[in-house]
């Protein structure tokens, strides 16, 4: 906590101390009594109007409650884009991943083809989903789909192979078919292993989000950036990275507490407890 | 299957192998003979031990017999069905941990019946009567990772009798455990195969232990048996067994297998 202070306390020493502007009357480092006044008013400029507010382009002028709907709408919209690709990606990259491991057949069938599609750049993708589906709701979902699908296919791959061979020997001498082995072995397994690629999958997620926003959406988070950019509004990109610092804690968050349910099995790591980890230090 | 259940009620069967053979290829190309031409037969209820020197196949036996190998020659068959692939009817204790970490206990112990299709709340019954018969009646919703490494030899001896196995392998299960925790855990064994009769292979490299627990002792060497010998000491067994005539007489010449022969001669090894 006293580490944000820190850090916003240096923002509005920046502020003060650099008087630099991107276009006239535009701060580089604009200060906070800036950003959640004048800023986060202008953010209302993004409302398209309803719900008893009236939009800039109908004529209104810009108020809070403008600017807290243009909030809402365009996170939500980001949001879907995000997490509908996020649940698709990791759907079908970790189904993709078992495959891998499921049968001779289904390791020919996704194994090669994994490992090419891991390879490409993703940002270098952009261009080519935006030719193929145009800026449709569908297209993002996919991009997002595709950043997030490659990683936990890999992170998949990776965890069952360091699962030990004898739980899997264990399960078949007591019975168990293939399908219950993966149901009640290898999921529950692999999971700790995958928890690093899920939080790595979290973090390409948003930036695929705000990527393929970037490109001519004509709503969302990414697209206020984009449109910030062309006249110089380093406040109001600031104010909406913010935004996605926010967000993508929340998101961490719930992870973080969900995958502390799923783990609870596990022997308690040297990493949860620092103090452990300092007294083996200083033995 | 023709000897399901003996006239007793009994579920267990007659183990017989013929002219075995399993081989490895080393990374290195050369092709190791791991089990080289074993034949045997273990009668219903019987109990048998396998000793011998690390290295000798007996893993590899053990493996084979439950179906998680592929056998390379000769062929294993369980009251005369050939064996393809693992069977809860052929159970298996590990030398190694092998109880689920991400299960409760009680999950664990019942995991082989959920396999087979068994109701939740008639397995959990059967899985707690035998969780109690093994002394872990009262950690039964404990994580593993709460456990000792007895205990846990525990729930993996409760999980494989839960599941009522007609044949039970057993590779070195109690080779990790200090000498009490070890005694202790014979007398769960016994205790839990008195009441139900399977045909036992316990793999061991214990002459003691061996002993101990056996009707019948083979000894492996270099992928073969050179030893079969019938164990008349009556049960039950206490350590004191081990200094009587007939079982000093055995342990001598079991350890002269395992190479101790210098050391029988000059008598340090005796008991």
């Amino acid at each position: 906590m006293a580490v944000f202070l820190g850090l916003a306390a240096l923002w509005q020493v920046a502020s003060i101390a650099i008087p630099w502007e991107s276009v006239p009357g535009e701060p580089m480092f604009p200060g906070w009594q800036v950003l959640f006044t004048q800023t986060l008013m202008s953010l209302s400029d993004y409302w398209q109007g309803g719900l008893g507010v009236t939009g800039i382009a109908q004529g209104g002028s810009r108020t809070y409650a403008g600017a807290l709907l243009a909030i809402l709408s365009s996170s939500w919209d980001t949001s879907l884009r995000l997490y509908s690709g996020l649940v698709l990606g990791a759907l079908v990259g970790t189904s993709a991943g078992l495959g891998v491991s499921w049968s001779r057949w289904t390791r020919r069938l996704v194994a090669l083809p994994g490992q090419v599609l891991r390879t490409f750049p993703l940002l270098a993708l952009v261009p080519l989903f935006q030719l193929w589906f145009g800026l449709t709701f569908q297209g993002m979902m996919l991009f997002v789909a595709y950043g997030v699908g490659v990683i936990f296919f890999t992170g998949t791959v990776n965890a069952v192979r360091n699962i030990p061979p004898i739980y899997i020997d264990n399960a078949r001498t007591l019975g168990a078919g293939r399908l219950e082995i993966y149901r009640s072995v290898i999921l529950p397994a692999m999971f700790p292993e995958l928890r690093s690629s899920i939080l790595l999958g979290l973090g390409v997620a948003w930036t695929a989000v705000v990527g393929a926003e970037f490109l001519g959406a004509q709503t969302g988070l990414g697209q206020i950036i984009v449109y910030s950019k062309y006249f110089g509004y380093v406040d109001r990109m600031f104010l909406v990275g913010l935004i996605l610092l926010v967000y993508a804690a929340i998101t961490y968050s719930i992870f973080e507490r969900a995958s502390r349910r799923l783990t609870e099995w596990m022997p308690r790591e040297y990493a949860d407890q620092p103090a452990l980890l300092a007294t083996a230090e200083s033995r | 299957m023709t000897a399901t259940t003996d006239r007793s009620g009994y579920r267990t069967a007659q183990l017989e192998l013929q002219h075995v053979a399993r081989s490895f290829r080393r990374s290195g190309g050369q092709v190791v003979e791991a089990v080289a031409d074993v034949s045997m037969v273990l009668q219903p209820h019987e109990f048998v031990c396998l000793i011998g020197p690390s290295g000798c196949g007996k893993t590899t036996l053990l493996q084979l017999i439950a179906g998680l190998l592929p056998t390379s020659h000769g062929q294993i068959l369980v009251d005369g069905e050939p064996v393809d692939g693992p069977s809860p009817e052929r159970g298996l204790v590990f030398q190694r941990d092998s109880v689920f970490p991400w299960m409760r206990v009680i999950d664990n112990a019942a995991y082989g019946l959920k396999c087979r299709g068994m109701p939740p709340a008639e397995r959990v019954e059967i899985a707690r009567a035998f969780l109690g018969q093994v002394g872990l009646g009262h950690v039964e919703r404990a994580w593993p990772r709460e456990l000792s490494g007895g205990m846990l030899k525990r729930v993996a001896v409760a999980t494989v009798f839960a599941n009522s196995p007609k044949v039970l392998l057993l590779d070195e299960p109690f080779a990790s455990l200090d000498y009490v925790t070890k005694l202790q855990l014979h007398q769960v064994l016994l205790n839990l195969w008195k009441a139900s009769r399977p045909t036992v292979f316990f793999i061991t490299h214990d002459v003691d232990e061996a002993l101990l627990l056996a009707d019948r002792i083979l000894v492996m060497k270099a992928g073969h048996l050179v030893d079969d010998r019938t164990i008349g000491l009556p049960r039950p067994r206490t350590v004191e067994i081990l200094a009587l005539v007939e079982g000093v007489a055995h342990k001598e010449a079991l350890l002269r297998h395992l190479g101790l022969e210098q050391l029988v001669q000059e008598g340090v090894a005796r008991p």
